[in-house]
């Protein structure tokens, strides 16, 4: 069974793209994207993409590294089995701090990666629009939209009128297989 | 020494004008207190507490376990050089009492004698006259074994926690947990550290390069080791542990003796029979480690230091006693007196000052290099 996936418009160059994401974001639409061979410069200030969300997984996975580091030490020498250990105190915010910092990297690396992996909603083994008979051409010297059908503006009439009134070509459906 | 007055000595005649000599001497002397703010608390109050002193850090005391019979005693040696003639019977007692492996010349010559307990020796002369071996030279010796350092820089290295103190300061040593890293030995700034670097217990002296291939020892010397200690493997640390099995034994006897005596006493047995600290305390004098039950001259001497009566604490209130590199703050639990030489004035080679304590003073303060080295800094 197939279900549609959005619907896609072509542009032969970068300005008519860059000129075509601008006037479908002050249209309001949210779920879209662009495919371009090369790196269009201003491309997602145009679309209105944000920053990152990453770095906070980052500090997220950082401060969780640090506290996890303090209670790996304070449970160990201080709380299950506590030693002397050349008259240190069992716990202390300053000798282990190695441990802490040690833990606050690795938790902020996980996070950065893990968080990335969540935000990009991967692992994901295929796309919809790779199916797309024209996509391969997004690495060659097309231009390519593809706004969802999840965005809540989207139509099935207006919004491919609304990609050819802005210079499309080839405006497609594309439709994803579910089993 | 290279002024660092490892052995401090002084002539008689200083000593009667000075009998706190040996704490003029020593980097620790023109230093901040070791102990800060503590430094005029009694041996009782450092030996049970650790004492912080002006360190941010708060040292854990040794009852943590808050049992009665935790941190019931305090270890410590006192080593009086003013006895010590050098014999190195305590090498030989402890080498015997602590199944400690002879690994022969060729490994002496590569620095892996096993001695828990070594003797040094310092030489030290003032005129050398261009001759190759000074005429006038004076000898000090010093036994040093594991100090059992209050703070020790063993402990702090190790990764897997092999060394740490039990709560009654003795600087433990886990065999088993030993990986071999041999941090512990660089970090001991007193280098008493031993490591096993192959099986010498059980291969003969000249099988041990072939490993697992070599031929084992004959039974026959596996009979002559103590039954109460330990026999280590290849790849584990080693070092004094004040005789802990002589400890153990002796804490067991007289906690047996306690019990015995107190169910005569109120005929009560079991769970029913409770003894109080001091019922369990070893008496002064009940433990006798090896190299102390060998030492002709009385010059060493063990027991609790948490306890002001016992002899080893009387001896560490003596003036003349220091600690060696006590400037480290490792807060050894062996201490020494210092030596006091008395050589007759009459002699030719009569000096004001022990060469060893000349040679200090000429090292810690050259600039003072032409002043009398009578007095004290």
């Amino acid at each position: 069974m197939e279900i549609k996936y959005g619907i896609s418009a072509t542009f032969n160059s970068a300005k008519d793209i860059y000129v075509a994401a601008g006037k479908i974001r002050e249209e309001g639409y949210q779920n879209w994207e662009c495919y371009t061979p090369i790196p269009v410069h201003g491309l997602d200030a145009q679309m209105g993409v944000g920053r990152s969300k990453v770095p906070c997984f980052t500090l997220l996975g950082g401060v969780t590294g640090f506290f996890t580091g303090m209670l790996l030490v304070w449970f160990m020498n201080a709380f299950d089995y506590p030693l002397i250990v050349g008259g240190k105190p069992y716990f202390s915010p300053i000798y282990p701090f190695p441990v802490f910092y040690e833990l606050t990297i690795l938790f902020a690396a996980f996070g950065t990666l893990f968080g990335m992996f969540f935000l990009n909603r991967l692992p994901q083994h295929n796309h919809a629009v790779f199916e797309h008979p024209k996509f391969g051409k997004t690495g060659d010297d097309k231009f390519m939209v593809v706004i969802e059908i999840e965005d809540s503006k989207f139509d099935d009439q207006a919004t491919p009128a609304f990609l050819k009134d802005l210079g499309g070509k080839s405006v497609t459906v594309i439709r994803e297989s579910i089993d | 020494m290279e002024g660092r007055a490892i052995v401090r000595e002084a002539n008689a005649d200083e000593y009667k004008s000075d009998t706190s000599f040996a704490h003029h001497m020593g980097a620790e002397s023109h230093s901040p207190p070791i102990y800060g703010k503590d430094l005029d608390k009694d041996l009782v109050f450092k030996s049970q507490t650790t004492p912080r002193g002006n360190s941010s850090y708060e040292h854990p005391d040794h009852n943590y376990e808050k049992s009665e019979e935790h941190g019931l005693h305090q270890w410590g040696m006192s080593i009086d050089l003013n006895q010590c003639t050098g014999c190195s019977a305590c090498v030989v007692a402890c080498q015997s009492e602590n199944n400690i492996p002879v690994v022969g010349k060729d490994q002496v010559l590569r620095g892996r004698e096993m001695h828990w307990i070594r003797l040094d020796r310092y030489f030290s002369s003032t005129q050398r006259d261009g001759a190759e071996l000074p005429s006038d030279v004076q000898v000090s010796f010093q036994g040093v074994a594991c100090m059992h350092c209050e703070t020790a820089p063993c402990e702090t290295v190790c990764p897997v926690n092999a060394t740490v103190h039990d709560e009654e300061g003795l600087n433990a040593m886990a065999y088993n947990r030993c990986v071999g890293t041999r941090y512990c030995a660089n970090n001991c700034p007193y280098k008493v550290r031993r490591f096993n670097f192959f099986d010498w217990n059980k291969r003969k002296t000249d099988e041990v390069y072939k490993g697992p291939l070599g031929e084992e020892n004959d039974p026959v010397s596996a009979m002559g080791k103590n039954p109460d200690v330990t026999v280590r493997m290849r790849g584990v640390m080693e070092k004094c542990t004040y005789c802990t099995q002589r400890i153990q034994e002796s804490k067991i006897r007289s906690k047996v003796k306690a019990q015995r005596s107190k169910t005569l006493d109120t005929g009560k047995d079991g769970k029913d029979l409770v003894l109080d600290r001091s019922e369990l305390k070893v008496a002064d004098g009940g433990i006798q480690t090896a190299c102390q039950q060998v030492c002709p001259t009385d010059a060493i001497v063990f027991g609790d230091i948490s306890d002001p009566e016992s002899e080893v604490s009387k001896l560490k209130t003596n003036p003349r006693d220091y600690s060696v590199l006590g400037y480290l703050s490792t807060r050894p639990r062996t201490t020494f007196l210092a030596k006091v030489r008395n050589p007759n004035p009459h002699m030719p080679d009569h000096a004001v000052s022990p060469h060893s304590a000349r040679e200090y003073h000429d090292k810690a303060h050259p600039s003072h290099h032409d002043e009398g080295h009578s007095s004290q800094h």
